[in-house]
């Protein structure tokens, strides 16, 4: 079903919008949420959540873009679940593309005066900047928290070119996020 | 650990970004892909044989492949695979491709990388960057390579030794093969990386050992899949490496695509019953992107060469494929 269908559906406040929704990216957002929670009950309750928020929101929210939309809410809601847990001492072992990120721009290193959307906003004109192969690549990892294998498999590259082309780009972002005055 | 902020921030990437890469996939040539799998990666033992070298001789080629397979599996290695020794060498290091072993559709090839000087080489962490190609026949660009995995020398401190499998939904048996590695990279284990040897090494050899494949009387076996979806076996043969496949969807079963995340090495199960009642598992090294070709072309590696004569069956997904 087309994004408008499903919109209609959310605006009539009928539910099979949940059920088109799931039909058409519930695999998508389960993938984001299992990404970084690593289990499976978690995970479902995440895109359940994310149901609920759509729901609640849309309308008056009406999304131009459902499937970021959809995938944002998944995984804000994914990284406070992970949060919560690793205060509780529940840490999922992989939290890697974390480190690798935090090196780029450790907390205490960005600009107190910057807003978290202008980082976003930063970030995203650097993505611009780059080749369609490694912007995308950077996203897999550090947005969807793909693994560096699935990430391999599903560009048909080896996982060492993914490895060197997360890291070139790190290196290249950790620049522009000095440049643009992010970092201190 | 705190999530970091800059991770929180990303949240705030523009829409346009987010569902790009949920839907990207490099630019290929043709509009058949030919997807390659890190299948045997799970099935692949990692126990060293003493002394490695190549020797033209039987028995000694097998100690190479046990770099992979272990030592078990000497007497199908000697009989299949073939010592090469074809060499590059530049930038302080020998790259030399030792022996190949394969069948009809995919091979897998042993390098050795060593430095000149007799220094010691670092035993983990070592890859080739990006821009290699292997080239088959002249006519086909595998273009990216993967599946090349690094094992540290059981004896000297100035080699290592890789592992590469290349899988095709074509034969590739018999074709001249010209390798080229560069870039040679060091990935440290707090995750920076560091150029070791720029290379290029080149290599040209010919993809001639001997073939064990074995083509199967389908008798048009129905698999189906998680989403209840029909695909038909059209073809397939099975050799002393692994198998291959190529399944047909039936009508009103329109293949499922990988963007949704439904190909079938992630619902297909395959495996070999050897005549004395063994399975023996296979991963997927490789299989075709559906676009406009109706028949999706699948490899699978055993997790251990076996003698085709006592293969008895291939297993896909339940269904018994009787091997005469």
């Amino acid at each position: 079903m087309e994004d408008t269908q499903i919109l209609q559906l959310y605006i009539a406040r009928n539910e099979d919008a949940i059920k088109e929704t799931d039909a058409k990216y519930g695999r998508l957002c389960f993938q984001v949420a299992n990404n970084l929670l690593y289990c499976q009950q978690d995970a479902e309750e995440c895109v359940n959540d994310t149901y609920l928020c759509s729901w609640n929101s849309i309308p008056p929210k009406m999304p131009s873009n459902m499937m970021a939309f959809l995938c944002k809410i998944t995984r804000n809601l994914s990284l406070k679940r992970l949060e919560f847990r690793q205060a509780q001492k529940r840490t999922p072992e992989q939290t890697v593309s974390f480190e690798e990120l935090k090196e780029v721009l450790p907390d205490d290193r960005i600009n107190s005066m910057i807003e978290d959307r202008d980082i976003g906003r930063t970030i995203s004109q650097f993505l611009r900047t780059e080749t369609p192969d490694s912007r995308n690549v950077f996203l897999r990892r550090y947005w969807y928290f793909d693994s560096i294998r699935t990430i391999a498999r599903t560009y048909r590259f080896s996982e060492s070119k993914v490895k060197s082309m997360l890291f070139h780009t790190r290196r290249r972002l950790k620049e522009y996020l000095k440049k643009e005055g992010i970092a201190v | 650990m705190k999530t970091p902020r800059v991770t929180k921030s990303m949240n705030y990437i523009d829409d346009d970004l987010i569902s790009a890469a949920a839907d990207y996939r490099p630019q290929t040539g043709g509009q058949r892909i030919w997807k390659r799998a890190a299948a045997i990666a799970a099935c692949v033992a990692l126990i060293l044989s003493s002394l490695i070298t190549v020797e033209a001789t039987t028995g000694g080629i097998s100690r190479l492949f046990a770099l992979i397979w272990g030592g078990g599996h000497a007497e199908i290695v000697d009989e299949l695979a073939v010592p090469l020794g074809n060499s590059a060498s530049t930038d302080g290091y020998t790259m030399s491709v030792e022996a190949v072993l394969g069948d009809r559709y995919q091979v897998v090839m042993i390098y050795r990388l060593r430095r000149n000087d007799g220094q010691p080489i670092p035993q983990e962490g070592l890859f080739f960057d990006t821009q290699d190609y292997l080239r088959l026949g002249g006519n086909y660009d595998l273009g990216r390579r993967s599946l090349t995995t690094l094992y540290p020398s059981p004896d000297r401190e100035d080699e290592v030794f890789f592992s590469e499998i290349v899988t095709y939904p074509r034969p590739i048996f018999g074709l001249p093969a010209q390798v080229k590695f560069q870039n040679l990279m060091l990935l440290e284990k707090n995750g920076t990386v560091t150029p070791v040897a720029r290379g290029p090494w080149h290599m040209s050899f010919t993809l001639d050992y001997q073939d064990s494949t074995v083509e199967l009387p389908t008798c048009g076996q129905v698999i189906t899949s998680p989403r209840k979806k029909d695909y038909r076996i059209h073809r397939a043969s099975v050799s002393s490496v692994g198998a291959h496949l190529e399944l047909v969807p039936l009508l009103d079963a329109p293949q499922e695509s990988s963007a949704e995340g439904t190909l079938i090495c992630d619902w297909c199960d395959v495996s070999a019953r050897t005549t004395d009642g063994r399975t023996i598992r296979a991963g997927f090294s490789g299989e075709t992107e559906w676009f406009l070709d109706p028949v999706t072309t699948a490899n699978v590696v055993f997790e251990y060469p076996v003698d085709v004569n006592d293969l008895d069956a291939l297993i896909v997904n339940g269904t018994e494929i009787p091997i005469p």
